[in-house]
C-alpha cells in the first residue's frame, strides 16, 4: 500500500465520521492543553521566584529566629531570639557593613479615620541599600530615628494613596496599632513581586515598632559583610550570634543554635526543589488526563472497528493484506492524536498567554514564554497514545475474518 | 478449453468450541474458463462456503483447489490477499459500497491494494464507470444512487483490476425485478462480449438460468450438475434463446 494511499484513504474515513473523529481528538485537545499550561505557567513561576530570590542581592544573608532542623530546613516551631542588641553586636564587628534588623508585621493603619491595609516594616536607615526603590517625596529614616525612637513614618505609594488620596501626606499622622506616627516620607512605585508588595508597605523606625507592638524580638536580621566568600561572612555572623546568645556550639552544628541564616544561594535551592515538585505533580495530574483521552481514542477505536466490520471485509475481499488493515487503523488513530496534540498545542500556548497576562496585572515579574519542554511532551506523547491506544483495535480490525465481517449486518 | 478452477475431494469443517460442523463433504467439480455458472441451493446447503472457499475468502479442510492450475492450499494469507485482489471480483447481495463516498473513489478502492501508479487510477476507474452506463454518476456519492445504480457500482468497481473470475452473490437479491434484469444483462455481457468467467450463487431458479450451467448443492454435496437448456438472455425483451 502506498502512503500516499494510506493517507488519502485514513483522511477519507475520518471525514466520514467528523463528529465523532472531532469528539475523540477532543480528549487529546484538553490533555495536551493541561500539560502545556501547566508547565508554562509552573515555568513563568518558577523564573519570577527565581528572579525575586535575584533581587535580594546575592551578598546578603537573612538571620532568623529559631534553630536549623536536622533537616537542613528551618524548623516552624521555636521560640524568638534575635534583639536589637544583636544588631548591635553585629555592628560592632569592622567586617559588617550593612546590619538591618527587622519587624514585618501585618496590620491596618489609621489615617484621617480611614482604615487601611499595610505591611508595618520596623526598619533601620540601610534598608535603602537593600533595595532598589528610591524614596519618591521627603526622606527616609535616619539612625537619630532609630536612636531616639522616634514615632516617623514613610509610606508606600499605594498606601499613600489609600490613606491620603491626592493630599500630600507629609507631615500628617497615621495610627499604627493605635499609637500615631508622623509621615516623613513617601516611596517611588516598586511593582510588586510576588510575596512581598513594598508599594503596600510602611516603614518605621525598628525601635518605635516594637515600642508600637509591645515586642521584645525581631523578625530577622539582614547583614552584608566586607567579605568576598558569604560562607566567610555566615560563619562570622553565626560566631557572633552564639556568643551573644551564650551558645556553646564549637562545632558549628547548626541543630543547637536559637538562629538560623540563609543566603540567596539556599533560597533558590529550596525554590527550585519545592517548584520542582510542584511541577512534577501538576505534570502528573495533566498526564493522567492525557491517559484518558488514550483510553478514549482506544474505545472509539474499538467501537469503529465494530461499525465497520463490512468494510474491514470488503476490503479484504479486494485484496487488502492484514498489514493493510492493521496499517490503516493505526494510521487513523495516529492522525487524530498527532491532530488533536496539535491543535492542543496551539490552545495551550494561548490558554497559558492568556494566564499569565492575567496573573501578570497582579504581580511583577511573571513573563510569557512557549514552554518547549511541553511541546515536546505534547507532540511526543499524544503520537504515541495514537500509536499505543489505536494498536489493539488495529489489530483486531487487521485479524477479522473476511467472511465473519462480511456476514455482519 | 482449459479449466481455470478445478475443484478435488473438497472437505469443509467448521470447528467452534470444539463443536465441528462439517459444511461441504466431498465436492469435485471444474469450470472451464469463460464459463457462466450457477451455484444454486436452498440456505444452509454449503453454497456460500464454497463461493467463499473459491473466491479466497476461506480456506478448505481437506482436498484440492486448484485456480489456473495453481494450487491454492499451499498458499498463505498474504498470497490470498493478492489472488483476491488480482485474480477475482466479488459482487455482493448488499453491494458493499462505502457510505458518503464518491462513486469514482468506491470504484478506486480496489487499487488501493494494488500496483497500479496514481496516475492511471482515476482513467481505469471512470472506463469501468462507463462500462455499467454510470458515466453521469461519477461524481455523486454512494447513498445518492438506488439499488440498481449501486449494483452496478459494485459490479464496476469488481471489474476496475480486470479479473478472470466473478464472483456474484446473490447479486438480485436486494433488487425490484427491472434492476434485477439489469444486473443480469451486464453480467451476461461480461460473460459473452469479454469472455469473463462467471460463478453466481444464487437460489432463484430465473436467476440461475442465466447461466450456462447449474451445480445443485444440497447438504454440501453436488447433488446435480447440469447444463441451462433454455438459457435466459436479460437484454430487456426476455427472450429465450436456444
Amino acid at each position: 500500500m502506498h502512503i500516499q494511499d494510506l493517507v488519502r484513504s485514513s483522511l477519507q474515513s475520518l471525514g466520514r465520521t467528523k463528529g465523532r473523529s472531532a469528539l475523540t481528538m477532543l480528549g487529546i485537545i484538553i490533555g495536551v492543553l493541561s500539560v502545556i499550561l501547566v508547565l508554562s505557567i509552573g515555568e513563568a513561576a518558577q523564573r519570577q521566584i527565581l528572579g525575586q530570590i535575584a533581587a535580594f542581592g546575592s551578598d546578603v544573608v537573612f538571620v532568623r529566629n529559631g534553630p536549623t532542623e536536622s533537616t537542613g530546613q528551618p524548623t516552624p516551631f521555636f521560640k524568638e531570639s534575635l534583639t536589637f542588641r544583636d544588631v548591635r553586636k553585629l555592628e560592632s564587628y569592622p567586617w559588617a557593613t550593612i546590619i538591618v534588623g527587622k519587624v514585618v508585621q501585618q496590620d491596618e493603619i489609621v489615617a484621617q479615620g480611614i482604615t487601611t491595609k499595610a505591611q508595618i516594616i520596623g526598619t533601620m536607615p540601610g534598608e535603602l541599600y537593600l533595595t532598589t526603590t528610591p524614596v519618591a517625596a521627603g526622606s527616609f529614616l535616619t539612625l537619630s530615628d532609630v536612636e531616639s525612637r522616634s514615632r516617623v513614618a514613610v509610606l508606600g505609594t499605594d498606601v499613600a494613596r489609600a490613606a491620603f488620596g491626592s493630599e500630600d501626606p507629609i507631615g500628617k499622622t497615621i495610627k499604627v496599632n493605635s499609637v500615631p506616627f508622623r509621615v516623613i516620607g513617601v516611596m517611588a512605585r516598586a511593582g510588586s513581586s510576588g510575596f512581598f508588595n513594598p508599594d503596600r508597605a510602611v516603614y518605621v523606625p525598628v525601635t518605635s515598632s516594637l515600642d508600637a507592638y509591645n515586642k521584645k524580638y525581631l523578625t530577622l536580621i539582614q547583614a552584608k559583610t566586607s567579605f568576598q566568600d558569604i560562607r566567610e561572612g555566615v560563619n562570622r555572623i553565626a560566631v557572633a550570634l552564639r556568643d551573644k546568645h551564650g551558645i556553646d556550639n564549637p562545632s558549628g552544628d547548626p541543630t543547637k543554635d536559637d538562629f538560623n541564616l540563609l543566603t540567596q544561594e539556599d533560597m533558590i535551592k529550596t525554590a527550585s526543589t519545592v517548584t520542582g515538585i510542584l511541577q512534577i505533580l501538576l505534570s502528573s495530574i495533566a498526564a493522567i488526563s492525557l491517559l484518558v483521552g488514550g483510553i478514549g481514542i482506544m474505545n472509539i477505536m474499538y467501537v469503529t472497528v465494530t461499525e465497520r466490520t463490512r468494510e474491514i471485509g470488503l476490503r479484504k475481499s479486494l485484496g487488502a493484506k492484514q498489514g493493510d488493515i492493521l496499517s490503516q487503523f493505526l494510521f487513523e488513530a495516529a492522525l487524530q492524536t498527532l491532530v488533536g496534540g496539535i491543535i492542543g498545542i496551539v490552545l495551550g500556548i494561548i490558554f497559558s498567554w492568556i494566564g499569565i497576562s492575567i496573573i501578570s496585572k497582579y504581580q511583577a515579574g511573571w513573563e510569557f514564554a512557549v514552554s518547549i519542554r511541553g511541546v515536546l511532551l505534547g507532540l511526543s506523547v499524544s503520537t504515541a497514545i495514537g500509536i499505543v491506544f489505536g494498536f489493539f483495535p488495529a489489530r483486531r480490525a487487521a485479524y477479522l475474518n473476511p467472511i465473519e465481517a462480511l456476514r455482519r449486518e | 478449453m482449459t479449466d481455470i478452477i478445478k475443484v478435488v475431494d473438497l472437505n469443509k469443517k467448521y470447528v467452534n468450541d470444539e463443536v465441528v460442523t462439517p459444511v461441504l463433504h466431498g465436492v469435485t467439480f471444474s469450470v472451464k474458463k469463460g464459463e457462466f455458472i450457477a451455484i444454486m441451493g436452498p440456505s444452509g446447503s454449503g453454497k456460500s462456503t464454497l463461493m467463499h472457499i473459491l473466491g479466497f475468502l476461506d480456506t478448505l479442510t481437506t482436498g484440492k483447489y486448484f485456480f489456473d492450475e495453481r494450487d491454492v492450499t499451499t498458499l498463505d494469507d498474504d498470497e490470498l490477499a493478492r489472488m483476491r485482489g488480482e485474480n477475482v471480483g466479488f459482487i455482493f447481495q448488499a453491494f458493499n459500497l462505502l457510505p458518503r463516498t464518491t462513486v469514482l473513489e468506491n470504484v478506486k478502492l480496489p487499487l488501493l491494494y494494488s500496483n497500479i501508479p496514481l496516475g492511471e487510477r482515476d482513467k481505469l476507474a471512470r472506463q469501468a464507470i462507463d462500462s455499467v452506463g454510470l458515466g453521469h454518476r461519477v461524481n455523486n456519492l454512494s447513498n445518492q444512487l438506488s439499488g440498481g445504480e449501486r449494483q452496478r457500482v459494485a459490479i464496476a468497481r469488481a471489474l476496475i483490476r480486470n479479473p478472470a473470475v466473478i464472483f456474484a452473490d446473490e447479486p438480485t437479491g436486494n433488487l425490484d425485478s427491472k434492476s434485477g434484469v439489469q444486473v443480469m444483462g451486464i453480467l451476461q455481457r461480461l460473460n459473452l462480449e469479454q469472455g469473463r468467467t462467471i460463478i453466481l450463487v444464487t437460489h432463484e431458479t430465473y436467476t440461475s438460468e442465466h447461466a450456462e450451467r447449474i451445480l445443485h448443492i444440497r447438504d454440501g454435496l453436488i447433488h446435480a450438475d447440469v447444463p441451462v437448456k433454455n438459457r435466459r438472455i436479460a437484454d430487456g425483451k426476455e427472450e429465450l434463446l436456444k
